[in-house]
Formats: C-alpha cells, sequence, structure tokens
C-alpha cells in the first residue's frame, strides 16, 4: 500500500509524462516507428495521388468510362515506382561521400557499390514483398481496364 | 545510383522501346518495367562479380598466411601487403604471389573459390534477387505481348465494323464539271 503523498505525486508525475503537446511534437512521435511507409496507400501523399491521377487520365484517354479502369492502373504504379524509389534511397547514403560505409581509400566505385548492395541487401530483399503486391495488383488492374475497353469496342 | 553509367541505362531504355515500340500507355509502362528489371538484373551480377573482388584480396591474405617460403623479402612478408599489391595488378607481386602459390600447389582457381565462400551469404541472396528480377522480366515481356494481342483485336474489330457497314455508292462525277467532288 503506498501512501497519499506518492500516489499524488504519481499521478502529477504521470500527467507530465504522456507525450509530446505541440502539434510538431506529435506531428514528429507519430512517425516514430515509421520505416520507409510502403504500407501505406499513396492517396495519403499528395503529390503522389496527383501523379496517379494524371497517369490515369493518360492511360484512360478521353474515355470517361475508362478512367475509373485507368486510375487503378495508376495507383499500382505509382506505389511500384514509390518502392522503387525507397530501394533507391536505401543504397545511395552509402555511397554518399560522407559515408562511413566502406573503407574508400582500398576500393573503386562498383566496388564501394558492391559492398553497399550487399550490406543493405537483407533490407532490400524484405521490401521485395512491396514491390510483389503492386505488380500483382497492376496486373490485375491491366486485365479489368482490358476487359471494359473489349465490352466498349462489342457495342453496337 | 552512383557509380553507374546513366548512359548505358539510357542506351538499353532506347534499344528495348525501339524494339518493342509500344502502342500505348500501358504497353509503355510494362516496357519501363522490362528495362528496370533488366537493369537491376545486370546490376546485381555486376555486384556480384565486384563482391567476388573485394574478398579475392582477404582469400589471398588467408592463403599466403599458410604458405612457407624462405625465398622472398621480409617486407613481402606481410600476407595482407602482398594480396593487395596482387590484387591492384602489381607485376611484381604477381609474380611473387604465383611463385608462392606454385609452391603450395595452389592455383588463383582456389583463391577465387575462397572468395566465394567468404561471401557466399551474400552471393546466394543476391541470386535470389537476380531470379526474382529474371521472373519479372520475362512476365513484363509476357505481358506485352497479351496485352497487344488484346489490342491487335481492336483494330480488327473495327475493321469488321467498317467491312460490315452499309456504303452508298457515289457516281462517277462526269469529266471536266469544276466543282466535282
Amino acid at each position: 500500500m503506498i501512501t497519499l503523498r506518492k500516489l499524488q505525486a504519481n499521478r502529477k508525475n504521470a500527467r507530465a509524462s504522456t507525450g509530446p503537446k505541440s502539434a510538431a511534437g506529435k506531428a514528429r512521435s507519430a512517425r516514430n516507428s515509421r520505416r520507409h511507409g510502403l504500407a501505406m496507400p499513396i492517396w495519403s501523399d499528395c503529390s503522389l495521388g496527383a501523379d496517379a491521377k494524371a497517369l490515369a487520365h493518360e492511360i484512360a484517354g478521353t474515355s470517361a468510362e475508362l478512367l475509373a479502369f485507368a486510375l487503378r492502373i495508376a495507383e499500382a504504379q505509382i506505389d511500384l515506382v514509390r518502392v522503387r524509389r525507397a530501394r533507391r534511397d536505401m543504397i545511395e547514403p552509402g555511397l554518399s561521400p560522407y559515408s562511413s560505409y566502406v573503407p574508400r581509400k582500398r576500393t573503386s566505385p562498383p566496388e564501394e557499390l558492391a559492398l553497399v548492395l550487399s550490406d543493405v541487401a537483407p533490407q532490400l530483399e524484405a521490401m521485395d514483398r512491396y514491390e510483389r503486391r503492386a505488380i500483382s495488383r497492376r496486373k490485375a488492374a491491366i486485365r479489368a481496364f482490358e476487359a471494359a475497353l473489349r465490352r466498349i469496342a462489342s457495342r453496337p | 545510383v552512383p557509380g553507374e553509367d546513366a548512359s548505358a541505362n539510357e542506351h538499353l531504355r532506347a534499344i528495348v522501346t525501339n524494339t518493342v515500340k509500344p502502342i500505348d500507355c500501358v504497353e509503355a509502362i510494362l516496357t519501363r518495367d522490362f528495362v528496370d528489371e533488366e537493369w537491376e538484373i545486370l546490376r546485381y551480377r555486376r555486384v556480384t562479380a565486384n563482391l567476388i573482388k573485394t574478398a579475392k584480396a582477404k582469400a589471398l591474405a588467408d592463403a599466403l598466411r599458410q604458405v612457407t617460403c624462405q625465398d622472398i623479402s621480409v617486407d613481402d612478408r606481410a600476407p595482407e601487403e602482398l594480396a593487395s599489391r596482387w590484387t591492384k595488378g602489381d607485376q611484381d607481386a604477381i609474380e611473387k604471389v604465383r611463385t608462392l602459390l606454385d609452391s603450395s600447389e595452389l592455383t588463383e582457381d582456389a583463391i577465387i573459390a575462397q572468395a566465394v565462400s567468404l561471401k557466399l551469404d551474400d552471393i546466394e541472396r543476391l541470386d535470389r534477387m537476380v531470379m526474382t528480377k529474371e521472373v519479372r522480366r520475362d512476365n513484363a515481356l509476357h505481358e506485352i505481348e497479351r496485352h497487344r494481342a488484346n489490342f491487335g483485336a481492336r483494330p480488327r474489330r473495327a475493321a469488321e465494323q467498317v467491312e460490315e457497314a452499309d456504303f452508298c455508292v457515289i457516281e462517277e462525277s462526269p469529266a471536266g464539271e469544276k466543282g466535282a467532288a
């Protein structure tokens, strides 16, 4: 059994330890467990969403009927581009002149790339599932797009 | 990626695009996929070769440590130093290494094998990544072919529609009449 004084002190301390108070602090701590953000839908990023819409319009052309199908292809494609960009971002820091990844004086640039890539290869391999999913979604979206196209073309 | 030849990438892209000649946006996406996968396959193969190259010095140093030869100078007894000079193509070091390896009935192939064994886990992982990429590259090509086959049906359908349509016969206008259509 703890004393009343200790209980009050505990409660007071607990109230002071409930994480960041400011909006910026909350935003920062919300990203504490974020690793690459590849599990998030592309629509959570305004610029990626805009890219997907632009690509969808390019795929659908002038057909409003095809736009929804084209949007599915575009979404998967932009997701794929995002995964590939994340993979490149994982390799590049190791090749920066300020990196301490590899003993620079003893290796040529291709050897540096080999050492850096072999170092991050386990993470790259783990990241592969996002790429596999995006490709699979794009494949299904292309099939649906083609089916819609055939339906439109077969109309009298 | 830094350290890679951007012009070689552009060249590969141009060759594939000129060969495939994508007819629409979907084909352009799939063609780009094919190029990206092929480029990554080439990257991983280069990386595997360079990884073995980086391990060769250590493999040689390990082998030299086990070799005893009274004829070499004191400086050259440092195996790392000799191995490093050997990998850089120093003729003197190459000769000395050859003598040392001959004396213990070792060949350069044995050093390469040792280098591979030092990096076996990494090489196996890269190999798996190459295999995945190869499958995806082939799938991209397959998808282009399939998509083109579907689109080939569309112009055919359009052609059929044109053939089935009713035509009105336009009579030939009298010769010399001005403004004839």
